[in-house]
């Protein structure tokens, strides 16, 4: 198993290499200004040179990149040029607010989803049918349209949780919970349907199998059937989706963010986009992209725990 | 069976103490209690120094911190502040400021001619909006310790206007010298920022300075700034009692006059085309005043400002704010909606057949007024290649400003010098391609010598001129929405895309 989880670590780290280098020097390629960005319009050209020069933007772009990724390996992933703040500082800061959005989003998604995906597939008829029109509607619904929505009822109109902001959970645990709930119910939603038609559609297949017979007609609980060896046998396609749906969620929190006025990444990655800032913009997809790359992992292990075939894949 | 009830009485006991525990509705106020005033602006405070500090809302959180030497009255007129006198000698080359004595700044400097020095001389060298008027003071003379003289390199009509916006904002000398101004304000000004209270981008709150020399215009023991860059989002705050104030849009004056909050509107940007290819040098047929007279005749603005608008603003000819020197109510009758005129005027102008016009434009708040512009146009002949820009990082702004045409939202200033700076001389950012004539020429050479009546005339004359002259195809004037509970009262401000602080007041 530590070897398994050594070399899936590894390829991750080769792919965030990747996703970095290639991004860097896109970023290059666009000819993002972040002096210009940082000085903003109506500042003179002489002073936009001036703060190109203190930001090294002068020098070879290889040399920039060397520079960047040295000191990202330390830990270092330099300064805000827009906010003149350390990046590593602005992550840290803002990441709670997406993680808790994007992780709380999948943990629903994955309870949620799973029991509907299941109930479905163990009653065929109005129920399974019922549950597909749901899952469909709820797949089709955009999820800043959802966030917008339960702001309105919720918040707004009945009062129940808050329209905006975040409490951090050090601060007080239930306010952070009132802060997260419907930002997570609007970015589970879809993942919700995704993983439950993804669940259904594997346990109808694993229940058509023969082995499936042979163990009912040994005299064996529907229920231990269910439970120990369909659901162990249909979960890793579901797994694979949970893992797609954490990439969704992230990106997908940059839009929720905004419709509840959260500061968390992706209100980050938007203003840095719009300054050209591009020490964070790389600070935000390392961290991503890392992110990303440990979810896959977790998700890797689970799947070679329930088929050790994988192991020697 | 019993499991279910006890999980669903769970489920719901947990979302009784999750919804129920604490209500978002702001609590009644006691009596005795500090009176706090929280506002919701479009921007952050990325910065705390008024030298890199952009024009815009987030004034708000300047004035917080930093007195301005000079200040704006509701109606956008000057009187003083810090200086408590302003006199300009003859060829209005010198400004002599006399301040006021024994004020100090929150971290115990006194504020005297040194600090005004200090100040101006770092203005010159920041990157924001004060920069250029800063710039424009050749030298900051120290008569004595509550005496200073502003030597200009010209005679500059904006200049009482910057000494009470970002070029008067009176930092501390220590602080300017210790390059701390960023991340730790010190000024003069009504409030200090309490970094405690404060998250970045997240909620800055300020305590009311002990002794503050003009307290009375400051009412609030505390003061809150909420950055919101989601319209949807900072109402969603007012209407549930986050905050108190905040910049709207028209869209949401119904809902907001039903959810029992105040409206009130002031003259704002104007929204339009500018041809700034006047010299034809890209599009030969924009060097044709015909054909950009022909633009103005053929958009129906009245319908324009019913429909898109929803009736929240006045039609318009003009650039200038309304209530500036420069305005002339007659002149929005200059170009009634006339699709047959146009059509001849491009038949005069040999463009009968019309032509292929590129108008370049910021995705967002201009997307929806971009199609039906062209269709107006697109009666008369005209085709336009509508040229999108996301933003303008990334070569956006490059891109916008070399089309022979742009569409944009554009503010209107007293005094009318800011928007002559932004848009008429052959240097500013909203004029690309340089274009000039000689009266134009002329008249900007003129107004900066001159002042009251006989400047007003000046800008009327030029106004006019550039109206005939058609270098734009302004169609509105639309009004700035701001949105208040009804536990504070707000007094609107001409020309400032947010009100002051000190128009804001706990309500009678």
């Amino acid at each position: 198993m530590i070897a398994f989880i050594a070399r899936r670590l590894a390829s991750g780290i080769v792919l965030a290499f990747v996703v970095v280098t290639g991004m860097f020097f896109f970023l290059k390629l666009t000819g993002s200004d972040p002096a210009r960005g940082a000085l903003g319009l109506y500042a003179t050209e002489d002073q936009v040179e001036t703060r190109r020069l203190q930001l090294g933007l002068d020098r070879p772009v290889l040399e920039q990149y060397w520079d960047w990724l040295s000191h990202a390996l330390r830990g270092d992933l330099g300064m805000s040029s827009a906010q003149n703040t350390p990046v590593i500082d602005l992550l840290v800061t803002r990441l709670p607010v997406t993680v808790s959005l994007a992780v709380g989003a999948i943990l629903v998604a994955a309870l949620l989803g799973s029991l509907l995906g299941v109930l479905a597939a163990i009653n065929p008829g109005r129920f399974d049918r019922a549950l597909q029109v749901t899952m469909v509607l709820g797949f089709a619904l955009p999820n800043f349209w959802v966030a917008i929505i339960l702001a309105l009822v919720f918040a707004v109109k009945l009062r129940w949780l808050p329209a905006t902001g975040y409490i951090h959970l050090t601060d007080d645990p239930l306010g952070w919970l009132r802060t997260i709930t419907l930002p997570i119910i609007a970015l589970s939603i879809g993942s919700i349907a995704a993983i439950a038609q993804q669940l259904r559609n594997s346990v109808i297949t694993v229940y058509s199998q023969d082995y499936v017979r042979t163990l009912r007609s040994r005299g064996l609980s529907s229920r231990s059937i269910l439970l120990t060896h369909v659901l162990r046998n249909a979960s890793p396609p579901a797994l694979t989706m949970l893992s797609l749906q954490f990439i969704a969620a992230m990106s997908g929190a940059a839009i929720i963010e905004r419709v509840f006025a959260l500061q968390g990444i992706g209100s980050v990655a938007i203003n840095a986009s719009g300054n050209s800032d591009i020490q964070v913009i790389m600070g935000v997809l390392l961290f991503t992209v890392l992110l990303v790359v440990l979810v896959n992992l977790i998700v890797d292990v689970l799947y070679s725990a329930l088929n050790p075939k994988v192991r020697a894949a | 069976m019993r499991k279910i009830y006890t999980m669903g009485a769970v489920l719901v006991a947990g979302a009784l103490v999750l919804t129920g525990c604490a209500s978002t509705a702001p609590e009644a106020e006691e009596e005795t209690g500090p009176i706090e005033l929280v506002i919701g602006n479009n921007g952050d405070a990325i910065t705390w120094d008024p030298a890199e500090m952009k024009e815009g809302a987030i004034i708000q959180y300047a004035e917080a911190i930093y007195d301005p030497l000079l200040r704006k009255t509701a109606d956008a007129q000057i009187e003083g502040n810090l200086a408590t006198d302003f006199v300009y000698n003859d060829d209005l080359t010198e400004l002599t400021l006399t301040l006021q004595e024994g004020i100090t700044f929150s971290d115990d400097e006194p504020f005297n001619a040194e600090a005004v020095k200090a100040n101006i001389e770092a203005r010159k060298l920041g990157a924001g909006s004060a920069s250029e008027a800063a710039k424009s003071i050749e030298e900051v003379v120290i008569v004595d310790d509550t005496t200073v003289e502003l030597d200009l390199v010209a005679p500059n009509p904006g200049l009482l206007s910057a000494l009470a916006t970002y070029l008067g904002f009176m930092a501390s000398p220590a602080a300017i010298d210790a390059g701390t101004l960023g991340t730790d304000p010190v000024g003069s000004g009504p409030y200090v920022l309490n970094t405690a209270d404060s998250e970045p981008a997240v909620s800055y709150s300020f305590d009311a300075r002990e002794g503050y020399w003009n307290a009375e215009a400051f009412p609030f023991d505390t003061l809150v700034i909420k950055p919101y860059t989601d319209f949807t989002a900072r109402y969603n705050a007012l209407s549930t009692g986050q905050i108190q104030f905040m910049y709207g849009t028209a869209d949401m004056v119904e809902t907001a006059e039903a959810d029992g909050l105040t409206v009130q509107t002031v003259p704002g940007e104007w929204q339009g085309v500018i041809m700034q290819d006047r010299a034809g040098s890209v599009l030969p047929a924009l060097g044709d005043v015909r054909v950009r007279q022909a633009i103005n005749y053929a958009l129906d603005r009245e319908t324009i400002l019913d429909t898109y608008y929803n009736g929240l603003g006045q039609i318009s000819t003009q650039t200038f704010n309304p209530a500036s020197a420069a305005w002339i109510d007659e002149l929005n009758e200059e170009y009634p909606y006339d699709p047959e005129k146009a059509m001849e005027l491009l038949a005069d102008a040999g463009y009968e057949d019309g032509f292929t016009m590129p108008v370049g434009y910021s995705e967002g708040f201009m997307t929806p007024l971009v199609p039906i512009v062209s269709q107006y146009l697109s009666e008369v002949g005209i085709t336009v290649t509508p040229v999108p820009i996301n933003g303008f990082a990334n070569g956006g702004l490059e891109t916008l400003t070399s089309q022979p045409s742009f569409m944009l939202s554009f503010s209107t200033n007293i005094p009318a010098w800011t928007d002559v700076l932004n848009k008429l001389t052959p240097t500013s950012l909203w004029n690309h391609f340089g274009y000039t004539d000689d009266t134009v020429e002329g008249l900007l050479e003129e107004i900066p010598l001159t002042q009251g009546d006989e400047q007003k005339a000046l800008y009327q004359e030029l106004n006019t001129h550039l109206v005939e002259e058609a270098w734009f195809a302004p169609i509105v004037t639309q009004q700035n929405i701001y949105l208040s509970s009804s536990d504070i009262a707000v007094t609107m401000q001409q020309a400032q895309l947010v009100p002051s602080l000190r128009f804001f007041a706990p309500a009678s």
